[in-house]
């Protein structure tokens, strides 16, 4: 575990760690993609499963939690929080392109949570209908309902 | 009708170098695309799904889902319930890895409260996991051979099936949505005929395999419609997430209970089975031996279930999660299922997040079925095995 640690320190070294039920990586959002990369390429690393993609709202933010793990080496399954830094507009820097199974797993968080992920390649609402107002998991639904209203 | 989103409309999200965000509008299909609609109701879609594909003559160009016809928002109504109501979504979810969907919150929110379960109930657990998976693949079996035109296949496959179902209705009372593990342990002891009613399906399974592999695996139309076709490969299969016998199927070993053993699995010998084909036919086989590989795991186990609890007595009340969060994966029919879980200490989750492997399944056929006939886009669904309520959960 403190291997995992220290390789990704020096990788980014403005990421925090968590200890709980596994390890969770806080990263900035604007050294996430960056990041992603090399724990996709990084031979000592070699994050190459992105086994779960979970968006959240925590109120005063909202972000993604990846769940990453490997095929060659024995990690067990790490998290890595990223959160948007506009909570009005939420964005986050797709890994669409570094591990394929991102591209449906970002469309269903854009479309519960509304978080717009940067150069994915197809960026349409997965479950809803495409012309659904509001973003329904949102935990806070104001902005929802007044949306709503004025159409 | 000019303000009408069309179907065809997509979005890509640009930043320049000032960090600006621009929407840049694309479009799904290219312009001279011949577009075919399959779905949402089709009999070989074994749900309610709509795929979109542009053919160029009768061979498949792209492949666009259209999913969530029966989404029911069960994370969200997870939200408002307490831990025990939230349960009995997981059998109606991929309905065909009921106990190992419900195992696997169970495990998330006993772990979650540092819960141990008694001995009596991990084997029972592991049984009815493994019973699950024949059925499931029997399921799979006769889907395969129907979605070909063998409809006599199908009735093979599921007259066995339905022994298992029968195991299920004596002990759990359903035949489906089962009910059957719950926090701490199971529900109900096993039924008296259990043991009598197991022990004849592990009898007659073997001469069974070898009938379906006679009737419909050796078949020269199944082959030629199953082999070469649909390929996925090793590294495609990981970068997919392609898990379960799918994955297996493309030579990849992440069969959960090898990986991160749960349960009984590291107690019992079995082999992971693994194919090199990396096709439909491959998949197919990887089912059929994984049935001969649960029928082993269960008769190492149903001699020796010891006497005991069902359930922990200590289960508190009322169930309270400490603040925090958890993830734990099981390996159910179709591939990893995992459940997150996070709490703020009330008696309801925070959030939960259910990771279904069919979601997975479902994205990688644009991938499997570009470059082969619109015919196959059927089988190759087919031998993904996917079902649709766990995409639409």
């Amino acid at each position: 575990m403190s291997d995992i640690k220290s390789i990704i320190s020096k990788i980014c070294p403005s990421v925090t760690f968590e200890e709980g039920d596994g390890l969770l990586v806080n990263v900035p959002e604007k050294d996430w993609y960056p990041l992603a990369k090399q724990l996709k390429e990084n031979k000592q690393l070699n994050f190459d499963v992105l086994s779960a993609v979970v968006g959240m709202d925590w109120k005063d933010s909202i972000g993604v939690i990846y769940y990453l793990t490997s095929t060659s080496n024995n990690w067990d399954v790490t998290a890595f929080k990223v959160l948007a830094e506009n909570r009005e507009n939420p964005t986050i820097h797709s890994v669409a392109d570094l591990w394929k199974v991102a591209n449906f797993q970002e469309r269903e968080v854009f479309d519960f949570y509304g978080i717009k992920f940067i150069n994915h390649p197809d960026m349409r609402r997965f479950f809803l209908r495409n012309d659904w107002v509001g973003y329904p998991s949102e935990k806070i639904t104001t902005q929802i309902l007044s949306s709503i209203r004025s159409v | 009708m000019t303000d009408e989103i069309n179907e065809d409309d997509t979005v890509v999200y640009k930043e320049d170098e000032k960090g600006n965000i621009k929407a840049v509008p694309g479009k799904v299909f290219e312009k001279d695309d011949y577009v075919v609609n399959i779905g949402p109701q089709h009999p070989s879609t074994h749900g309610v799904m709509r795929f979109r594909a542009a053919v160029d003559g009768e061979t498949v160009k792209k492949v666009d889902v259209v999913s969530g016809y029966i989404h029911r928002g069960i994370e969200k109504l997870c939200e408002g319930l307490s831990y025990p109501q939230i349960l009995h979504f997981t059998d109606r979810m991929d309905y065909m890895s009921a106990h190992q969907n419900r195992h696997c919150l169970c495990m998330c929110i006993e772990k979650a409260l540092g819960l141990e379960v008694p001995e009596r109930a991990q084997y029972i657990r592991t049984i009815m996991d493994e019973l699950m998976r024949i059925s499931s693949h029997l399921l799979a079996f006769g889907c395969t051979a129907m979605d070909l035109g063998a409809t006599t296949a199908f009735f093979y496959g599921f007259r066995e099936r339905e022994l298992v179902l029968d195991i299920f209705e004596k002990t759990c009372g359903a035949r489906m949505s089962m009910n059957y593990n719950v926090i701490g342990g199971v529900i109900a002891d096993i039924h008296k005929d259990f043991v009598k009613d197991v022990k004849h399906l592990l009898e007659i399974m073997p001469d069974r395999l070898k009938e379906y592999h006679k009737v419909f695996s050796g078949n020269i139309i199944a082959q030629n419609r199953l082999k070469k076709v649909g390929y996925l490969s090793k590294e495609n299969a990981i970068n997919y997430c392609i898990t379960g016998p799918s994955g297996r199927g493309s030579n990849w070993a992440c069969d959960c209970r090898k990986v991160h053993p749960y349960a009984m699995y590291d107690k019992v010998k079995f082999e992971e089975v693994l194919e090199t084909g990396c096709d439909s036919y491959a998949r197919y086989m990887v089912r059929m031996r994984e049935i001969e590989q649960s029928c082993k795991i269960i008769e190492q186990l149903i001699d020796n279930i010891p006497e005991g609890d069902i359930r922990n007595p200590k289960v508190p009340k009322l169930i309270k999660l400490p603040a925090g969060r958890w993830y734990q994966q099981v390996e159910a029919s179709r591939g990893t299922f995992g459940v997150y879980i996070e709490s703020d200490g009330q008696k309801s989750p925070y959030r939960v997040h259910f990771q279904s492997p069919c979601f997975n399944l479902v994205g990688v056929m644009d991938a499997c079925c570009a470059g082969y006939m619109i015919a196959d886009l059927i089988t190759i669904g087919a031998a993904l095995d996917f079902v649709i309520p766990d995409i639409d959960r």
